[in-house]
């Protein structure tokens, strides 16, 4: 049984507040990472992607009791009520679960300099969870997962695994992760953070750019007009290195094996790969390895940090959302900031917008923990 | 059609002391939890340096995943047929403050990579997975307690799609001072073990 449907999306980030203000901006190559100057977030100057505030201050106002609610769940609210008005979800139903996924929630209210009047308990990744869901009067207990930056394409994994087994008729999954200063400085400590936009598998990269977004799918069991599958899953670990990727993609290509396993895809047949791409001199190696060996070196590839940087546990989710554009549209986009290749195992990087037939994507992830994942996505 | 699913074996870490299948195995009588783990350590004689280096919730996690690999025969189950879905309540809170504490003020900021790698909560699944050489299916989900019905689910749609032979499952937890660790090996099933159901992982769950 295969019948988890993607029909309902949206994407939060420095590019826009809906998905097609997105995908007008990925046709046109047009990247939102820009230099930060904000000491509250980083002493020294930095790249990075952030969500409008201005516009964000905007959309709230008409959000209910607004002030009972940090930044990121009143993004996670508009972003779920823009899915809201995409299908006719009931989520007051027992049949309907909500997924979040992100790596740090609300880190922003363990600081000391913290100003807003949320209680330091809905730092606890649960209580977030909670107060989004019981805003939406979902009757479920939501379920949070928490997996570094493969978080947003193990949390599909599951809702489209909860749909197929007749658990739930409607997953709704969001994810996001903010820009915050716990994380600006601890990617800084680890100098994993580019002095320049990131340049994901190109010959001059040399980190990452951090980014905020928050992102939604709705899956479910009836297709309410979408011919887009998610077909299959997987996961792995590179039993190797906390920190580092693994020497050989090992992990990678094993993630990757079981989510074309299961979505009874041939290798052969996928049409673009919207792979994880960090720009670290280390992931992007591991990825051309693990990509020659699973045989999609041919395939056009893409990493969308370029675009929005690396937006942790929202990653997984809004580049599935922009994925299934790339297959409702018939379009490959860019990979921003890649000039020339500069990995040990040559991949075929998109350098340029182009119309071509996109129906079977693979998606792929990879975290701190040495964990992978990778999901299939199928235009029927 | 459905496997056949036992719990292999099973641990628990609570208030300074260890079980094994049920059975109190190691018990100290230090409340303050790191002398406690460190005395765990040398008691199973672990032999593992990088412990020395990790957080308290991924030595929590080391630990009980130990006793119950040790006491699991996994040894016909390739390693990328094994995996490790994991929950807690409180993420990576700890170590999170630690590194918080160590922004907050910018006359005295300290940020350290060897903190902040410890503010994820699947680190703890990292860990594991180095030290056992575990490559399958990975899972770390955030809930306000032990959601049972929810493991029971997850990794039971894991085994029938075939993307495993074995699983570590738990929930464990390490939030200022307080600390649990609830894990147990799920295999194919062989007569002397347990069945894997809800009702058995709550007995397990709820032995003081």
């Amino acid at each position: 049984m295969n019948t988890a449907y993607i029909i309902a999306d949206n994407m939060i980030s420095s590019l826009g507040f809906n998905s097609s203000e997105h995908v007008e901006k990925l046709r046109k190559s047009q990247s939102g990472i820009l230099p930060c100057n904000n000491s509250s977030l980083y002493p020294t100057p930095f790249q990075a992607s952030l969500i409008d505030v201005s516009r964000l201050d905007h959309m709230k106002s008409d959000i209910e009791f607004v002030d009972k609610f940090t930044k990121l769940e009143q993004l996670h609210i508009l972003s779920v009520r823009d899915c809201l008005s995409q299908a006719n979800v009931d989520l007051s139903s027992e049949k309907t679960l909500f997924v979040f996924s992100t790596t740090k929630g609300n880190i922003d209210l363990l600081s000391k300099n913290y100003v807003g009047g949320i209680d330091a308990k809905r730092a606890y990744l649960h209580e977030m969870a909670k107060a989004i869901s019981e805003y939406f009067n979902n009757p479920v207990n939501p379920v949070v997962v928490s997996n570094a930056c493969i978080s947003g394409v193990l949390a599909v994994n599951m809702a489209r695994d909860f749909i197929n087994s007749g658990i739930y008729d409607n997953v709704v999954v969001t994810g996001g992760d903010l820009a915050a200063e716990f994380t600006i400085s601890g990617f800084q400590s680890f100098k994993a953070i580019s002095e320049n936009p990131c340049k994901p598998y190109d010959a001059s990269r040399d980190g990452i750019t951090i980014g905020e977004a928050c992102s939604t799918v709705i899956l479910s069991k009836n297709a309410n007009g979408s011919n887009i599958l998610v077909a299959g899953g997987g996961s792995s670990n590179d039993a190797n290195h906390i920190s580092g990727p693994s020497r050989t993609g090992d992990g990678l290509m094993m993630a990757c094996e079981k989510a074309v396993a299961e979505g009874m895809v041939e290798v052969s047949n996928i049409d673009f790969v919207s792979a994880h791409g960090t720009a670290t001199v280390y992931n992007d190696e591991m990825e051309s390895k693990a990509f020659n060996w699973l045989g999609v070196q041919n395939i056009p590839l893409n990493s969308f940090k370029g675009y929005w940087g690396h937006t942790l546990g929202a990653a997984g989710i809004i580049e599935i959302v922009a994925s299934t554009h790339s297959m409702r549209n018939n379009e490959l986009y860019k990979s921003a900031g890649f000039e020339q290749i500069g990995i040990p195992e040559s991949l075929n990087v998109i350098s340029a917008y182009k119309k071509d037939k996109v129906d079977i994507v693979l998606k792929t992830a990879s975290g701190f923990g040495g964990c992978n994942a990778a999901t299939v996505l199928v235009k029927e | 059609m459905s496997k056949e699913l036992s719990i292999l074996a099973h641990s628990v870490v609570r208030n300074s002391s260890i079980s094994i299948n049920g059975e109190k195995d190691f018990t100290s009588s230090e409340q303050d939890f790191k002398t406690f783990i460190k005395e765990a350590y040398r008691n199973y004689d672990l032999k593992y340096p990088k412990f020395f280096k990790m957080d308290s919730l991924c030595k929590l996690a080391v630990i009980g995943a130990e006793i119950a690999i040790e006491n699991s025969d996994l040894a016909e189950i390739s390693n990328d047929r094994i995996g490790i879905v994991l929950m807690n309540r409180a993420s990576s809170l700890e170590t999170d403050r630690e590194h918080q504490h160590s922004i907050d003020d910018r006359e005295n900021y300290f940020p350290s990579p060897s903190t902040f790698v410890y503010t994820l909560a699947n680190i703890m699944a990292g860990e594991i997975a180095i030290r056992h050489e575990f490559q399958g299916e990975n899972m770390c989900f955030v809930l306000s307690e032990f959601d049972i019905d929810l493991m029971q689910q997850y990794v039971s749609n894991l085994f029938e799609s075939g993307k495993i032979d074995a699983c570590l499952c738990g929930w464990v937890d390490f939030d200022d001072s307080n600390y649990e660790s609830v894990q147990y090996i799920v295999g194919e099933n062989s007569s002397k073990n347990i069945t894997f159901d809800v009702c058995t992982t709550k007995e397990i769950y709820n032995v003081k």
